[in-house]
C-alpha cells in the first residue's frame, strides 16, 4: 500500500520523483510515424542517471542509427528516449543494451567483492 | 571521443581502502557507466535516519523544528539496512510506526546545575552548560545507532556529535523515529560526503631540439611551473615524478609553447579510465556503499528490461 500525505501546498511532494504513482506505466512505446524502425520510449520516475547510461550504449551498437535522450523538464520525473536502428526491431536494440549493461554490474559486483573480501 | 566495443569487459581495482573511504579505479566502461554509479551512490543508496521527532519537553534556546533538522543530520549505522522496509510499504499504522520500518530513539537530558554564585561569571557559564550529544539518544534497537558509538575506545568527546547546548534547569525531553530512505528524497539518507571520480593522466614529453645550456633553464622552468609538482630534474633531462598528482591545468604545456625550448608536454587522459574517491558518513561501509550502488543500477536496468514489451509488432 502506498500512503500520500495530504496535499496541502503547492509543493511538489519529495517521492514525486522516484514514486511511481499506482496504476501508470514504467515504460511507454511509441513508433515513430515517419521513420521506419524508430521509437520513442518514456520511462517514468527515472533520471540521467538511466538515460544517459542507456543512450551511450546504445551508440555502441553498430546497428543503432540514432539514439537521443532528453528529460523533458525538471519537475516532470521522465526520460523520453529516441531510437532508431538500421533494420532491426528496436526494442530488441534496447534490451541488447540492457543485457549489456546488466552483464557489466554483475562482472564488478563479483569483481569487487573478490577484491575486497578481506575488508567487507 | 573514444570508441568502446559493445562488448568490452568492465574492470574494477582498489587502490586503497580507510575505515570510511574507498579508491578504485574503474577502467573499460563509458563515461556514462561511471557516471551512474556515482549518481547513485549520492541519491539512491538507502540508509537509515531520523525522519519525525516528537518532543515532550524542550526548554532549550533551540526551536523544535531546528532540532528536528540537526537531528535528521545525524548519520545512523545502517548496515542492516536491508532488514527494513520502506514506512510506506510497510503495513503498520502511519501513526504508530513498528520494528520492520522504523527504529525508536529516546534523549531526555535535564541540566540540573543550580550555579555556584561565588565563581566569575564565565567560568560559571562553562560549568553550567550541559552539552547534549549524539551519545545521549539512546536507540531502541542495536543496528540503528549514532555512528559515533562504533568507536567505543574513544573518550574524546569530539567524536560524538553536539545537538544542543543546555542552561541551568532547561531540559530536552523527545522520541525521534528513524526511517529508512535515500538521498533522493533529502540528502541525510545519502551515505557520503564525497563520492567523485576523475580521469587518470597520462604525460608525453618529447624532445625536438638538442641539449644546451639554453634548454636546461628552460626545462627547469617548466618542471617548477608545475603547481602539483608533478615533475622533477633528472640530469639534463624532464623525468616525469608522479603522474598521479596532475590535474589537468596544461601549465607545463603553456611553459613549454612559451619558451620554445624544442620541448612539448602533451597531457591526455587514459581513455575509458576512471578513478574514484568515496568517502562515507559513517552510516555504511564504503565497500557496502559502492557495492550496494552496483546492485541498484542492475535492479534498475532489469526493472526497465521486464517492462519493456516482449514482442514488438510496433514496427511494419
Amino acid at each position: 500500500m502506498i500512503r500520500l500525505p495530504e496535499h496541502t501546498v503547492n509543493l511538489p511532494e519529495p517521492f514525486e520523483s522516484f514514486l511511481l504513482p499506482e496504476g501508470t506505466k514504467k515504460i511507454t512505446i511509441e513508433p515513430d510515424e515517419r521513420t521506419p524502425n524508430s521509437v520513442t520510449c518514456i520511462i517514468e520516475k527515472e533520471t540521467h542517471t538511466i538515460g544517459n547510461l542507456l543512450r551511450m550504449k546504445l551508440l555502441e551498437d553498430p546497428n543503432v542509427l540514432f539514439a537521443g535522450y532528453k528529460v523533458p523538464h525538471p519537475l516532470e520525473h521522465k526520460v523520453v528516449l529516441r531510437v532508431q536502428t538500421q533494420n532491426s526491431d528496436p526494442t530488441t536494440a534496447i534490451k541488447q543494451s540492457l543485457d549489456s549493461l546488466i552483464k557489466d554490474c554483475d562482472l564488478l559486483e563479483k569483481q569487487f567483492k573478490e577484491k575486497t573480501k578481506h575488508d567487507l | 571521443m573514444n570508441e568502446r566495443k559493445f562488448d568490452s569487459t568492465p574492470e574494477i581495482q582498489i587502490l586503497e581502502i580507510e575505515r570510511d573511504s574507498i579508491k578504485f579505479k574503474l577502467s573499460n566502461v563509458d563515461t556514462s557507466f561511471a557516471n551512474a554509479l556515482r549518481r547513485i551512490m549520492i541519491a539512491e543508496v538507502p540508509t537509515m535516519a531520523i525522519d519525525l521527532v516528537e518532543f515532550e519537553v524542550n526548554t532549550s534556546i533551540l526551536n523544535d523544528e531546528f532540532l528536528a533538522h540537526r537531528l535528521g543530520l545525524i548519520p545512523l549505522t545502517s548496515s542492516s539496512v536491508d532488514e527494513f522496509r520502506y514506512t510506506r510499504d510497510c503495513d503498520c499504522e502511519l501513526d504508530d510506526p513498528c520494528g520492520k520500518c522504523s527504529v525508536i530513539l529516546n534523549l531526555d537530558v535535564w541540566n540540573k546545575s543550580s550555579g555556584d554564585q561565588s565563581m566569575d561569571r564565565n567560568a560559571k557559564t562553562d560549568a553550567e552548560t550541559q552539552l547534549v550529544t549524539s551519545d545521549h539518544l539512546k536507540s531502541a534497537d542495536p543496528r540503528v545507532t549514532p555512528v559515533h558509538s562504533m568507536d567505543d575506545d574513544q573518550d574524546d568527546t569530539s567524536h560524538k556529535i553536539l545537538i544542543a547546548k543546555l542552561g541551568p534547569d532547561q531540559r530536552l525531553k523527545f522520541k525521534a523515529i528513524a526511517k529508512k530512505g535515500f538521498g533522493q528524497e533529502h540528502a541525510k539518507w545519502s551515505p557520503v560526503c564525497v563520492a567523485t571520480y576523475r580521469f587518470v593522466p597520462k604525460i608525453k614529453i618529447s624532445y625536438q631540439s638538442p641539449n644546451s645550456e639554453k634548454t636546461q633553464s628552460a626545462y627547469s622552468k617548466i618542471v617548477d611551473s608545475c603547481p602539483a609538482r608533478v615533475f622533477k630534474m633528472n640530469q639534463d633531462r624532464i623525468e616525469i615524478e608522479n603522474e598521479d598528482r596532475c590535474f589537468f591545468c596544461e601549465e607545463c604545456t603553456k611553459k613549454a609553447n612559451e619558451l620554445d625550448a624544442g620541448i612539448n608536454i602533451a597531457i591526455e587522459s587514459e581513455p575509458n579510465t576512471f578513478v574514484f574517491s568515496v568517502e562515507s558518513t559513517g552510516a555504511l561501509k564504503p565497500t557496502e556503499i559502492v557495492l550496494s550502488a552496483l546492485r541498484i543500477l542492475k535492479e534498475k536496468l532489469r526493472a526497465i528490461h521486464g517492462r519493456l514489451p516482449e514482442d514488438n509488432d510496433l514496427i511494419r
